[in-house]
């Protein structure tokens, strides 16, 4: 029995399609028992956690599986949320959009199917996180590095297809990325690109293949579910010099962005650079009230106290130079050359060579080691609550200095902390803002809510659009794509319509519903 | 200030089949499931988020799970199943029930 029933979902319909997803499984891995269906509750939901709780959970442990499962969905109309890992954090994490959706756990497949040393490249399965590749490498002696996020436990093909981004040699996770492995709605197996050829072994080198390519429609969306594809890796460099550039002081963002912009364009920094302000870097290893115990936003005079006690900057720019020594010096002294007239800033560098330790949370996750630093940030306000607004926009002093003025003021104007950085890349940056609120308190939760909604809304009229949001922003965010009378989403919708006409997977993922949901009008 | 792990995060070497392995149930296993899962937030750093969080609203000498002698098995059970805080929990995919048996012999002290 459970408490929410999808659109179009008898109860009947529900308790037979479980029964035919134990049969497929096994009893052990599918249950809509209450705690395991709350066992995939968003926990930093700024809200009631139930607000997406599933009606239970089916984990298969093979494509075939997957195969069953999609014709026993079909047959009941019972909706499912597939997710690899559930680590989608301040994003919805393992929740469905829609109470009572079954959630398609893939975690149980955890196959690492190839690691190519020559090729730098590795095939993987959506259960595999970046802890569990690392270790893979470790064991088996590879000297290639992945490109992994800030928190390191979130799934490989799950970062990739929400399009996320890394700290590593390959910033933008997707598109260094082939070879994509689906089961369609209708259960039918595809192969994209290089791999729908028959023969051969090119799948996971390329998106070449022939014809459209159709990778992207698999990402953020709701056509398919992903069950292989590949993550391009790097050799191990010779010299790997991990730098800082910190600006004590506020207004110096605009100059810092323009002035190491040249350098991610020429490919001089391969990696993003990422320019982190204060506060979200003193939350990864500190909580506030060690700083300040009051309402509202922290003032402006705790913030010399935090850059003293922690050796940071207003903002702090982090990115890595690989190569040999003669090349890392090289470019690390035009670097400072061309940043050194800003006023403020100081340098710091770490060089590490095969065989050193790397000790520093930032240097390792430049170099393919996860971590979870980043993941402290929980503790800021000490309950963990908290939801990313991540606008994009280009990658200039004068659009980080507007859209930065813009979401600090609200922030501040709402009471909040403003924790936030530029994840650059060479021509857009994205913009990751973390509202941290007390989780529990209903009016600090409502508030966070708020402001939410006027961020999205205050960020597109001026033309920022978030890149990934989270499950109670889905509608709003898709929204403000509003190019020619929202032709992207009814293009979505027309595609939806098409290779899931029964909407059985992730009904609103990205704003995208299913006819009978966009006709009930709820 | 306590170094930040090497190269690996320390035991980050475990077995790679832990949840197919559920024949085993004793002490070492469960340290085995403790590194695998609990290490990279509760291990012995100032850059490890769970214990951060335990120094400050614990007090430096119950930060560290492992020393720790006053857990009791309900409670680790409910911190996994149910998360606390910063801390999200952890589901049967992730952490099977024989490797959550396993992880309470080894932080529950006898």
């Amino acid at each position: 029995m459970t408490a929410h029933l999808p659109i179009n979902v008898t109860q009947e319909n529900l308790d037979l399609a479980m029964k035919e997803f134990a049969e497929i499984v096994g009893t052990r891995w599918a249950s809509s028992a209450k705690t395991d269906r709350e066992s995939y509750n968003d926990a930093y939901n700024p809200g009631d956690e139930l607000e997406f709780v599933s009606g239970g959970f089916v984990a298969p442990e093979t494509v075939e599986e997957i195969q069953a499962i999609m014709k026993v969905a079909n047959k009941t109309r019972v909706p499912l949320w597939p997710m690899s890992t559930g680590k989608n954090l301040a994003y919805g994490g393992a929740a469905p959009l829609v109470p009572g959706t079954i959630v398609l756990d893939l975690k149980r497949m955890n196959k690492i199917i190839e690691v190519n040393e020559n090729l730098a490249y590795a095939l993987v399965e959506p259960g595999v996180s970046f802890f569990d590749l690392y270790r893979y490498f470790q064991k088996h002696n590879h000297k290639l590095w992945m490109s992994v996020p800030g928190p390191g436990w979130g799934s490989i093909i799950g970062n990739g297809v929400e399009r996320g981004i890394g700290y590593g040699y390959f910033d933008d996770q997707f598109s260094n990325s082939a070879g994509m492995e689906v089961v369609l709605p209708n259960g039918e197996l595809l192969r994209t690109g290089m791999g729908a050829l028959g023969g051969g072994n090119s799948g996971p080198l390329i998106n070449a293949g022939f014809g459209p390519l159709v990778e992207g429609l698999f990402t953020q969306s709701n056509y398919g579910v992903v069950t292989k594809m590949s993550r391009y890796l790097y050799p191990e460099p010779e010299t790997y010099m991990s730098c800082e550039v910190n600006c004590q002081h506020d207004a110096g963002l605009e100059a810092l962005v323009d002035a190491l912009r040249p350098f991610k364009m020429n490919e001089t920094i391969r990696n993003p650079v990422v320019i982190s302000n204060l506060e979200l870097i003193a939350s990864f290893m500190s909580v506030r009230s060690q700083w300040y115990d009051g309402d509202g936003p922290m003032p402006e005079e705790i913030f010399p106290v935090i850059q003293e006690k922690l050796k940071l900057g207003r903002w702090n720019a982090s990115f890595a130079l690989f190569g040999d020594d003669v090349m890392v010096n090289h470019c690390w002294a035009k670097i400072r050359k061309a940043v050194a007239p800003i006023a403020g800033v100081e340098f710091v560098a770490r060089t590490y060579h095969p065989g050193d330790d790397i000790l520093h949370p930032r240097d390792q996750s430049q170099a393919g080691i996860p971590n979870l630093t980043e993941f402290g940030l929980v503790n800021w306000m000490g309950s963990g609550g908290h939801i990313d607004f991540s606008p994009v926009g280009p990658t200039t002093g004068k659009n980080t200095r507007e859209l930065n003025d813009l979401v600090r003021r609200r922030v501040h104007e709402f009471g909040f902390d403003h924790l936030s950085g530029f994840y650059c890349q060479q021509r857009a940056f994205r913009f990751i803002n973390t509202l941290v609120f007390r989780k529990g308190d209903i009016e600090h939760m409502q508030k966070a809510r708020e402001l939410f909604s006027v961020l999205i809304r205050d960020a597109a009229a001026k033309g920022y659009g978030e890149y990934r949001t989270h499950l109670a922003y889905m509608d709003a965010v898709a929204a403000t794509y509003d190019f020619n009378q929202h032709a992207m989403l009814r293009f979505q919708e027309q595609i939806k319509d098409t290779v899931d006409p029964n909407g059985i997977i992730a009904p609103g993922k990205s704003g995208i519903w299913p006819k009978h949901y966009r006709e009930d009008g709820s | 200030m306590t170094a930040f792990p090497r190269k690996s995060i320390p035991g980050l070497l475990v077995l790679l089949t832990l949840n197919a392995n559920p024949a085993f149930a004793g002490e070492e296993y469960g340290k085995r499931v403790f590194t695998e899962w609990c290490t990279p937030c509760h291990m012995d750093s100032p850059f490890a988020p769970g214990t951060i969080q335990l120094k400050q609203v614990r007090g430096a000498d119950k930060a560290m799970l492992e020393n720790r002698t006053d857990l009791t098995e309900p409670l680790v059970r409910t911190f996994v199943r149910s998360g606390f805080a910063g801390m999200p929990k952890f589901r049967r995919t992730e952490i099977s029930e024989a490797n959550l048996d396993a992880l309470i012999k080894y932080l529950v002290k006898p």
